[in-house]
């Protein structure tokens, strides 16, 4: 057999869970390439509903691409965070094959997670642009740089809380019950700027608000990003990254033989 | 070349270490077909995993700059909401084919497992045997230095049987092949060397018919060693006799029909119907045996079953060497139609007509 080097292999191996990922996650039912994309849509139609009844508004902003930047966002996150949860478990039967590594499925589920992001905004924007919302973006770097650290958090988050739950199964619970009132402790439904100071200090622990404040700051005209911190930003994603990274490799070995 | 420096592993049950290997340092080299002997449980499994490094010892290193397979005929590597084919165009691509080389696996694959239609359909669906014909067949369309293989050469119907085996063979000629097989027929065959696993000892010999030798030795030993110890046997017709050998003796079977029933059948002896218990155990209800291969297990009238006919003629061979029966004389008495031995005095049954 010809060698190839541990960056190919790595390669071949990630893109072909990639496509298994894809196969299995959507393939298998009916409309199931639409569902990855509706699921975060009805969120977003729900919100947005929820939203205008009470009769909110904000000024220069269209309400539904306000709440998209923020749900279709965090979505990516979250799902990297949860379904990196049970990566290892879930592909324990492919580690028969050597050259499959345990994060190897976290990789290739990072990718699975941005192409579904990928695949909704673009649904998002061309409904946007039916309905002649305004898409303007203030920063558009600025904006990209934002989402791909916010999946970069989440990749560090979920391969370290991948590695726990390998050998603390009631830890992945307890993250499903810490993470449910999140998605509304995240700023996604309303500014920080909007809050009244006491909430503004106590939201302004979670870092996942930082993220979205700085979507927002970035996108929007009317909006800025003087509350983001960014260097507690910086250490919640090294220090996981670090963590999970560092146990990843002492238990490495354990992962594939258990 | 497989290199073993000081090499330990153990299970920890309950605050106990179970060795299976014990400091070992050993050198496998290159261009040897290698059989591993143990009893059920001494780890044979775990070492061929650790041989294809898919397991890893406690302490110590096991390095080696070949290629190995996963282990062979494994269904276990597969994704049962996918097709056939979805999973073995997903192990190409682990393994670096390219999309043009794909569709000739998959072609080569296909024709090797005879499944049809199933091809296309989620595995899942499969039957144990449709799994294992997938597995090996696609185990079989690539290239490894060694081939992993825990003791699956006995799958599906007699057909495919011998056309994997022909295949196994031909593969052979190229790579070479990490064995664990119960069958001694097999391991005679296929394989040079031998290791011996007991105990958190290995034994490594260079000739397999020594390690084979040693693997019957230890057993005898543990056989009478357990014999002595609770000598007494029990019979379900309300008889009690000294030992084993009064048993076989009584009822006119060998005293290894009667061994086999109290360690391989808990109890049940199938050519007698009768069941049999030791001192101070409990009787347990009659059962066939159970371990059928595929409709080749062959039961003597002397009471012993054989997975299969070359089995039994190795098993004669070494107790009455004075009949001197050449390889296949028990195949080719299965042939006629009484299935009468005059050399032996024996006449054999399949298990699944005796039954």
């Amino acid at each position: 057999m010809i060698k190839r080097t541990s960056f190919t292999v790595f390669i071949s191996v990630v893109s072909a869970l990639f496509l298994r990922e894809i196969q299995t996650r959507f393939g298998t039912k009916k409309l199931g390439y639409l569902w990855a994309v509706i699921d975060p849509m009805v969120k977003l139609v729900v919100f947005a509903a929820l939203r205008l009844a009470t009769g909110t508004t904000m000024q220069g902003i269209d309400l539904p691409v306000f709440l998209a930047t923020g749900i279709l966002t965090y979505n990516f996150f979250s799902a990297l965070m949860m379904t990196s949860l049970n990566a290892f478990d879930g592909n324990r039967a492919l580690f028969v094959y050597r050259q499959v590594k345990p994060v190897d499925t976290i990789f290739s589920r990072f990718f699975v997670e941005f192409l579904v992001m990928c695949a909704t905004i673009i649904l998002f924007v061309s409904i946007g642009l039916y309905f002649g919302m305004d898409l303007r973006v203030k920063d558009f770097n600025m904006v990209i740089l934002a989402i791909i650290w916010f999946g970069i958090f989440g990749f560090s988050l979920g391969l370290l809380f991948a590695v726990i739950n390998t050998f603390y199964e009631t830890f992945g619970k307890i993250i499903s019950f810490i993470s449910m009132p999140l998605f509304l402790l995240s700023g996604i439904f309303y500014t920080v700027a909007s809050l009244p100071p006491l909430a503004r200090e106590l939201i302004w622990y979670n870092p996942v608000v930082h993220f979205i404040e700085m979507i927002h700051g970035n996108y929007f005209r009317v909006l800025n990003t003087d509350y983001v911190d960014y260097t507690y930003m910086m250490w919640w994603t090294i220090i996981p990254l670090f963590l999970g990274l560092f146990f990843y490799k002492k238990a490495e070995k354990k992962i594939i033989a258990s | 070349m497989i290199e073993l420096k000081n090499v330990t592993k153990y299970f920890k049950i309950d605050d106990e270490k179970k060795y299976i290997l014990k400091n070992v340092t050993l050198t496998i080299p290159s261009n040897v077909n290698l059989g591993i002997l143990g009893r059920n449980g001494a780890g044979k499994s775990t070492l061929l995993r650790m041989l294809g490094g898919i397991d890893f010892p406690t302490i110590g290193t096991i390095s080696s700059p070949n290629s190995f397979s996963w282990p062979m005929g494994l269904a276990g590597g597969f994704q049962g909401s996918m097709t056939g084919r979805q999973n073995v165009k997903f192990v190409c691509r682990i393994y670096g084919k390219r999309e043009a080389e794909l569709q000739a696996v998959i072609e080569q694959v296909q024709e090797f497992a005879e499944i049809g239609d199933y091809f296309d359909m989620p595995i899942k669906l499969y039957s144990s045997g449709m799994k294992s014909r997938l597995s090996f067949g696609l185990s079989l369309a690539f290239d490894f230095d060694y081939l992993i293989i825990d003791e699956t050469l006995s799958v599906g119907d007699e057909n495919f049987k011998q056309k994997a085996k022909d295949a196994l063979m031909k593969k052979i000629e190229h790579s070479n092949v990490l064995l664990v097989s119960h069958s001694m027929a097999d391991l005679r065959k296929i394989c040079h060397a031998g290791i011996f696993i007991n105990d958190g000892k290995i034994f490594y010999y260079e000739d397999i018919a020594d390690a084979i030798e040693a693997y019957h030795n230890i057993n005898s030993v543990q056989e009478n060693a357990s014999a002595s110890s609770s000598s007494a046997i029990y019979c379900s017709d309300g008889k009690c006799f000294d030992n084993i050998n009064d048993a076989a003796r009584f009822y006119k079977v060998r005293p290894m029909s009667i061994v086999q029933a109290l360690t391989q059948n808990s109890g049940s002896n199938v050519y007698l119907k009768k069941v049999f218990w030791r001192d101070g155990q409990n009787k347990l209800p009659f059962q066939n045996w159970q371990n059928v291969v595929a409709g080749e297990t062959i039961i003597s009238s002397d009471g012993v079953i054989f997975e299969n006919a070359q089995e039994a003629s190795f098993f004669y061979m070494e107790r009455i060497p004075k009949a001197n029966i050449d390889k296949m004389h028990v195949s080719e008495v299965m042939q006629h139609e009484n299935s009468f031995s005059k050399k032996l005095n024996v006449k054999f049954y399949y298990v699944s007509e005796y039954q």
